[in-house]
């Protein structure tokens, strides 16, 4: 009875939706109603006026448009060609077929033009019935990603299981999630049942928490001295120094672990010299080793040309773990860290000076002195090397090798201080040159002489100044083709010294520049490889607050499946193979080396694999959860089967399947020892059931009694409704609440609730993601190769981002269900500092992504006007008019143009001058030919238009050498001038054209089937419902939600 | 190299083995060999040495001999020193210059070894390399052998990215371990005991699991509409063949080895002592698997790039040149084209002796070589130079190769080109491979 009744509720239900829905359709055609009346003969009224004014252009001879009529099957209904006549229908209806050229030649008859009107329709209209019957979705296998995520949830691991799948197809309008396009085949289900095994071993765990693998590396000047630790070399190698490290082997509750013997301290340290640090790729001058850590600068990307490309941004900080690290499981990076410094400020401060004037000067034979400096001659120097003295002086032995000599300088009051030495005169040809150190810091000067000054015999140069705390320090000169010296003086001068200030001045706005800016933390694991690394970055980065000496620990969670560590290897034993990477950049990304960004100090490192927050793990009680039956295995064997067979196939299962599961588990259980095991075997079976890998739809039971007038509508059971709704917008299996809705058949009333509550989860990324990324294909920008000489400054992070930014819109505008006419224009834009560099917006700062408003002439409104998209369509070299137009044609218009005829001529470099022809020009002399220009008429205006976005969608006025032109001519004859003509135009009189492409491609991914003329209707019912709610995003996808289409099978 | 006395006691026992477990059963049981479709076998081998090759320049009369390539191309060409054992096969070899794979041709030479048989991506910070054109094969030929291809080198495993120890990548780009140990290689795939039980095992089990969800496909199939019915018998379809799969290999677990004779084989050649030796043992198995059937493709990359790995040191072990196989690549200094040269030379004896093989060995259909697609060659010319890759094609007489020629190619013919033409010879039929652009015309009547 209960089944009964809720049976009625659904029926009142889709009976109340098909009322609502006849309603809207008929309320929205707006057409002009034809009277379809009696169809009219084929043969003998309708054959002759297509053989009159069509198949001329459109039959045996020529195909223009590669279109051809004459071969077409009159029967319309029960043919195979009733969607060319209703592209057929659309072009004579809207008056562009005949082309005017054979209008004016010889018109079509008003009459003529009325009977194939009504012969169209009336066909089309009866086929659209016909057709409807096949048109329904048609069961889908999950896609790649589908399966992914619906193995993560049910798991509970976040493993990328996928990964290894085939590819799979993608439909005509661009999805991967199309039912007719996803095939099953044998290699896929020797992948599944491999992948479900390797899966379910991961997930069921025995015995014991495994002791993890657990290192910790800190970092501190000197602190490593005479510890043990591994050092790595090898090609473009930059090692940490092994004395400015401490590597820790930390047992199961974090401490770190004592040898209890020889055997034991042996193994450990063997383990410490399989760990190394490096930093590979990074400039040493953006990087430092010091008392509290290590000092890293923003990273600076490199230019993606070998071999810096192959490498991570400067500078990167990584642990080099040799053949020692586990290769799956969860795991966790502890960074302790804080914001760092600059290496060069005041405080540390030793500078050359520029136009110097030295305090002391000769008069005469004799040096003059100031009488507050410190003099230090050369014939008082200790640890003197390669240097002897010759006339008074130190000068070197072998000159192009290094000397030193040294002093002790004591200073009472700490202050600033001016550096001259008293010298012998060489000329340039020796590159004469003076090195002086003081504490850590180096300062080198090359001395250029003027020829007065070649003619002394002694001369006074200040090299520097420098800012000396009070107390004992020690003084070096030398340095390889040093000059020799007498004397060293240092005299104090005051802080607003003419060559001090400045510089004081502008480090400590840098400082205050640079504080007012958070550094953050990007995490990522590698592979090395000979020229470089294999790389991902993993979890989100983290800015750094925590303040100078108050160091605190952030967190990175990964799962090593995912990562790109070395495969295992076999036996290899060469030095620099097997390395796994795990490290870590300042990912305040800045744009020139001389940009320092906000520093951080990383104290230490720790490396914890595999981490178990709980155990067992929540993986492994989803399926061996508590039961009261755990006693009675054959009871707890049918619960946990059951279990997990239910949230498998996203609906409940009966009995008789769940016995066909249990009676393989009684054949196998003995098979054996463990019951753990047994049960894993039946799971990998439940896995490579269609019922987990298909969308499965059985249809929801019709009623016992026959007393209906109509047929029963083929309504998908709620179950089947949940999953669809759920893989639409979330592209993963339902969560509980809308199974449980589902189960109690109350989920078609609580529709428009459901939407809403799937849009707010974090889930709806997944829908964003994969329906961005397939609608408006975004791989084309990441597959492009762009030339990295011509554009420097895009790099992948430039790259990434640019995808990032489109991603980011499209769910910036379901988030906040604005109007879909964003799309081609928007007063904001989504960005982050990196790509805001880049484009050149001022004041965007950090590198997570946010809404900046933007007027319109920054020219960066809407999906036109996107990196990703202007990127993605030129050559990589220039724009690209005509890959541009055919998307906007495809995406804002809906609109597919032909692809060129077989016989198309290419652009012709023969063409006097053709390389200095932009790309706009050579496609003018392109359609001058006839035979090119009707087609290219309709289509280069969309991309010509974009003329002055170059190939990396940076706005330029020039290209070779003139000012760019971005004036074309519309195909229906208005002339516009730039984007934001376009954009007007759109917005104009095509605002429905695009509501409606955008309608059919998000109903093709809902749906998972390509749009055809059948679904006319019920599109043109969508766009009604769009158009009543002011055409927000969340009316779109609502539309679809309630269409007839998507609740029936 | 000195030999053991008990390598001998070892080699007759394997001699028996292959013929007791095979005679009795052989005649009676070839009927239920489970190969569905043509007799004849059709094979496809792919060998590859590091480094590239010697190449003196055009005008350097005095080390012309050492040309990896002949001076004049057409069907006239002299056979250097380098490649001159192999001019008894003349009629049965082309060589084939200009050619290379146009996403490699700016890696540094060693890299495109990685690349050799995949036509991989590997430029810039992300590595992606792709299925080898020898698991293409492997994937459709499988079903007619015990085992779908083997992958052998000098130093075994998969390498590391960028320097692999491999020539044979997966479906999804992964690289597949080679083998090196030959003991160890007989007893895994020639000899018949061991883990056969074990074997067993785990497929009834993959069997049990099949039926089940067969079962468990026909009733879902039963709720659904006709549309969606024929998207089912698709599935079904699958897990036929994957079930048939699990039968055949089943199915040959009884099926005694052809018969064969192993005691030629030195299974125990030692690499430090003898390469000599060592090399032509594999080659041995390779004969021996192709002349059992135990499998129709196979890969052996006879040493591996940037001096990595063992075959460096053959130059010295076997010619006494005090170098390593890479430093020789690299040097310049006086008489560096004759070592680079007599190296090259070496290694074309040995791949001669493998030529030998098959060219002497018969099956059922004539000599291997007939039904035998063997590539030769590397993946740089010069030193570090990752185009105009040495390339010789070998056999197939039988499969219409047309011979006897040395052609050349330019920068518009992919090395892709070449797989496809091998593929189909052997009726892989497929009209492109990564980035072919078509096939190479002309190689195969």
């Amino acid at each position: 009875m209960e089944k009964n009744a809720s049976l009625c509720r659904t029926l009142g239900f889709v009976i109340f939706m098909l009322l609502f829905w006849a309603t809207a359709l008929s309320a929205v055609d707006a057409r002009p109603q034809q009277d379809h009346g009696e169809r009219p003969d084929f043969k003998t009224e309708v054959l002759p006026i297509l053989d009159e004014f069509c198949f001329g252009c459109h039959g045996e001879r020529k195909q223009k448009g590669d279109i051809r009529l004459d071969v077409l099957d009159p029967d319309v209904v029960n043919g195979l060609d009733a969607e060319t006549w209703y592209l057929a229908q659309e072009m004579i209806e809207e008056l562009e077929m005949p082309p005017s050229k054979a209008e004016k030649r010889n018109p079509l008859p008003d009459a003529s033009r009325q009977l194939l009107m009504t012969w169209l329709d009336t066909s089309l209209a009866e086929a659209a019935v016909a057709q409807g019957e096949r048109n329904r979705t048609i069961m889908r296998r999950l896609n790649k990603q589908q399966y992914t995520n619906s193995l993560q949830e049910l798991l509970g691991l976040s493993i990328d299981f996928g990964r290894v799948l085939p590819d799979d197809g993608k439909s005509e309008m661009g999805f991967s999630n199309n039912g007719e396009v996803l095939e099953a085949s044998s290699l896929h289900l020797e992948y599944y049942q491999a992948i479900a095994r390797q899966a379910l071993n991961q997930a069921i765990v025995e015995g014991p928490k495994p002791n993890p693998f657990w290192i910790r590396v800190t970092f501190a000047k000197g602190s490593g001295a005479g510890k043990i630790a591994g050092s790595t070399g090898g090609y473009q190698a930059v090692q940490f120094p092994t004395d400015d490290f401490v590597i820790e082997i930390l047992g199961a509750n974090g401490e770190e672990k004592v040898a209890i013997d020889g055997a034991q301290q042996k193994q450990l340290d063997d383990l410490k010299r399989h760990i190394s640090v490096g930093l590979r790729g990074s400039s040493q001058s953006r990087w430092r080793s010091v008392n509290e850590g290590v000092v890293l600068y923003s990273a600076l990307p490199h230019k993606e040309v070998a071999p810096g490309s192959w490498q991570g941004p400067s500078p990167n900080l990584k642990l080099e773990m040799q053949r020692v690290f586990p290769e799956t499981g969860d795991f966790e990076m502890r960074v302790r860290a804080s914001r760092g410094f600059l290496l060069e400020s005041t405080e540390r401060l030793l500078i050359p000076i520029e136009n110097s004037v030295p305090l002391a000067y000769l008069d005469e034979q004799e040096i003059i002195m100031p009488r507050e400096a410190q003099v230090f001659s050369a014939s008082d120097a200790q640890g003197i090397t390669n240097m002897e003295m010759a006339g008074g002086m130190l000068k070197p032995i072998e000159v192009p090798k290094a000397s030193s000599a040294e002093f002790e300088l004591e200073v009472k009051t700490a202050g600033y201080f001016q550096i001259e030495v008293v010298h012998p005169p060489a000329s340039i040809d020796n590159m004469p040159s003076v090195r002086i150190s003081l504490q850590n810091l180096n300062l080198d000067q090359r001395l250029a002489l003027t020829e007065e000054q070649l003619l002394q015999d002694r001369l006074v140069t200040a090299v520097g100044a420098a800012y000396i705390p009070a107390g004992k320090h020690k003084l070096k000169i030398g340095g390889r083709f040093f000059i020799g010296f007498q004397s060293l003086l240092v005299t104090p001068i005051a802080a607003d010294h003419p060559a001090v200030a400045p510089l004081q001045a502008k480090s400590a706005a840098l400082a205050a520049e640079l504080g007012a800016k958070t550094p953050s933390m990007r995490a990522f694991v590698g592979t090395r490889t000979d020229d470089g690394m294999d790389y991902l970055t993993f979890g989100a980065p983290q800015s750094v607050n925590a303040e100078l000496g108050d160091a605190q620990i952030y967190t990175f969670h990964g799962r090593l499946e995912n990562l790109p560590i070395p495969e295992p290897e076999s036996g290899d034993t060469e030095i620099l193979s097997g390395f796994m990477l795990l490290g870590l950049w300042n990912d305040h990304l800045v744009k020139s080396s001389k940009d320092p960004g906000p520093p951080i100090l990383i104290e230490a490192i720790e490396f914890e694999a595999p981490y178990h927050a709980e155990w067992p793990p929540v993986s492994h009680t989803k399926i061996f959860f508590a039961s009261e039956n755990q006693g009675n295995e054959e009871v707890y064997a049918k619960e946990v089967i059951h279990s997990f067979m239910e949230r498998a196939f996203r609906r409940p299962v009966e009995d008789d399947t769940v016995e066909r599961y249990m009676t393989f588990w009684r054949d196998i259980r003995l098979d054996y020892t463990s019951f753990e095991d047994s049960i894993t075997e039946v799971l990998i079976a439940v896995l490579c059931s269609p019922n987990f890998l298909y969308l499965a739809e059985p249809e929801a039971a019709a009623p016992s009694n026959e007393g209906l007038e109509e047929p029963w509508p083929p309504v998908l059971s709620e179950d089947a409704l949940a999953t669809r709704l759920s893989y639409f917008l979330w592209n993963s299996p339902p969560d509980k609440t809308l199974a449980k809705l589902a189960r109690n058949q109350k989920l078609r009333e609580s529709l428009d609730e459901q939407v809403q509550r799937l849009l707010e989860d974090d889930r709806s990324w997944r829908f964003v993601r994969a329906f961005t990324h397939e609608w408006l294909r975004l791989e084309r920008q990441q597959l492009i190769t762009i030339n990295a000489n011509t554009y420097p400054a895009y790099t992948r992070f430039v790259k990434r981002d640019m995808a990032e930014e489109t991603y980011q819109f499209i769910h910036h505008l379901v988030e906040n269900d604005m109007s879909i006419f964003n799309l081609i224009d928007s007063d904001f834009v989504m960005l982050n500092q990196n790509l805001a560099e880049f484009y050149g917006v001022d004041g965007v700062v950090g590198n997570h992504f946010r809404a900046v408003p933007l007027p319109a002439s920054a020219g960066r409104g809407g999906l036109l006007s996107q990196g990703a998209f202007l990127a993605g369509h030129s050559d990589g070299n220039e724009a690209h008019p005509i890959k541009r137009a055919v998307w906007v044609k495809e995406k804002i218009l809906g609109d597919d143009p032909p692809p060129p005829p077989p016989n198309t001529p290419p652009l012709d470099p023969e063409t006097p001058g053709f390389d200095d022809l932009t790309l706009k020009e050579k496609l003018i002399a392109h359609r001058d030919n006839p035979s090119c220009h009707d087609c290219h008429a309709d289509i280069d205006p969309f991309g010509v238009v974009f003329e002055n976005y170059n190939a990396v969608g940076l706005l330029e006025t020039k290209r070779k050498g003139r000012p760019v032109d971005t004036t074309t001519v519309l195909p229906n004859g208005t002339p516009i001038a730039g984007v934001p003509e376009l954009k007007a135009y759109f917005l104009g009189e095509e605002r429905d054209t695009f509501a409606r492409a955008l309608i059919e491609y998000l109903y093709a991914y809902a749906l998972g089937r390509d749009v055809s003329f059948a679904d006319e209707a019920e599109i043109d019912g969508i766009l009604h419902f769009v158009q009543e709610r002011e055409y927000s995003m969340r009316s779109v996808i609502l539309g679809i939600v309630q269409s007839p289409s998507f609740s029936m099978r | 190299m000195s030999r053991k006395s008990w390598n001998l006691d070892r080699r007759t026992f394997l001699r028996g083995l292959g013929v007791a477990a095979a005679l009795p059963f052989l005649e009676g049981m070839s009927w239920a060999i489970p190969q569905g479709q043509g007799p004849v076998p059709k094979r496809l081998c792919y060998v590859y040495w590091p480094n590239g090759c010697s190449l003196p320049g055009l005008k350097d009369k005095e080390n012309a001999r050492w040309r990896w390539f002949p001076t004049e191309a057409g069907p006239d060409y002299q056979l250097t020193d380098v490649l001159k054992s192999l001019e008894p096969y003349r009629d049965q070899m082309s060589l084939l210059g200009g050619l290379s794979h146009p996403k490699s041709r700016q890696l540094l030479g060693h890299l495109a070894g990685d690349t050799y048989l995949t036509a991989g991506d590997v430029r810039g910070d992300r590595y992606q390399n792709r299925v080898s054109v020898d698991q293409v094969a492997a994937h459709q030929f499988k079903k007619h052998t015990r085992f779908p291809s083997l992958a052998l080198s000098v130093d075994g495993g998969v390498g590391y990215k960028s320097r692999v120890s491999t020539l044979s990548f997966s479906a999804d780009g992964r690289p597949i371990p080679s083998e090196h140990r030959h003991r160890h290689i007989f007893e895994r795939y020639f000899s018949t005991g061991g883990s056969q039980e074990e074997r067993r095992k785990s497929l009834q089990q993959g069997k049990k699991i099949v039926d089940l969800v067969l079962e468990d496909s026909k009733s879902l199939k039963k709720q659904l509409s006709k549309h969606d019915q024929a998207k089912m018998d698709e599935y079904l379809d699958s897990l036929n063949s994957v079930e048939e799969q699990v039968r055949r290999n089943e199915a040959w677990l009884d099926i005694p080895m052809k018969e064969f004779d192993a005691s030629n084989v030195n299974f125990d050649a030692d690499p430090r002592v003898d390469p000599k030796a060592y090399v032509r043992s594999t080659y041995d198995l390779m004969a021996l698997g192709l002349q059992t059937d135990l499998t129709r493709v196979m890969t052996y990359m006879c040493g591996r790039e940037d001096g990595m790995g063992f075959g460096d040191n053959f130059p010295n072990l076997a010619l006494g040149i005090q170098k390593g196989h890479h430093t020789i690549s690299h040097d310049t200094g006086a008489g560096h084209w004759d070592e680079w040269g007599r190296y090259d030379q070496w290694v074309a004896e040995q791949f001669t002796y493998f030529i030998d093989k098959l060219a002497n060995t018969e099956d059922e259909f004539g000599p291997l070589l007939d039904n035998t697609l063997v590539l030769y060659g590397s993946a740089c010319s010069t030193t570090h130079n990752a185009r105009n890759y040495p390339t010789a094609l070998l056999g197939g007489k039988a499969l219409g190769a047309q011979h006897g020629n040395y052609k050349l190619y330019d920068n518009d013919t992919p090395f892709s080109n070449l797989f496809v033409s091998m593929l189909n010879a052997v009726d892989v039929k497929t009209e492109s491979f990564a980035d072919s652009t078509g096939s190479i015309p002309g190689l195969f009547a």
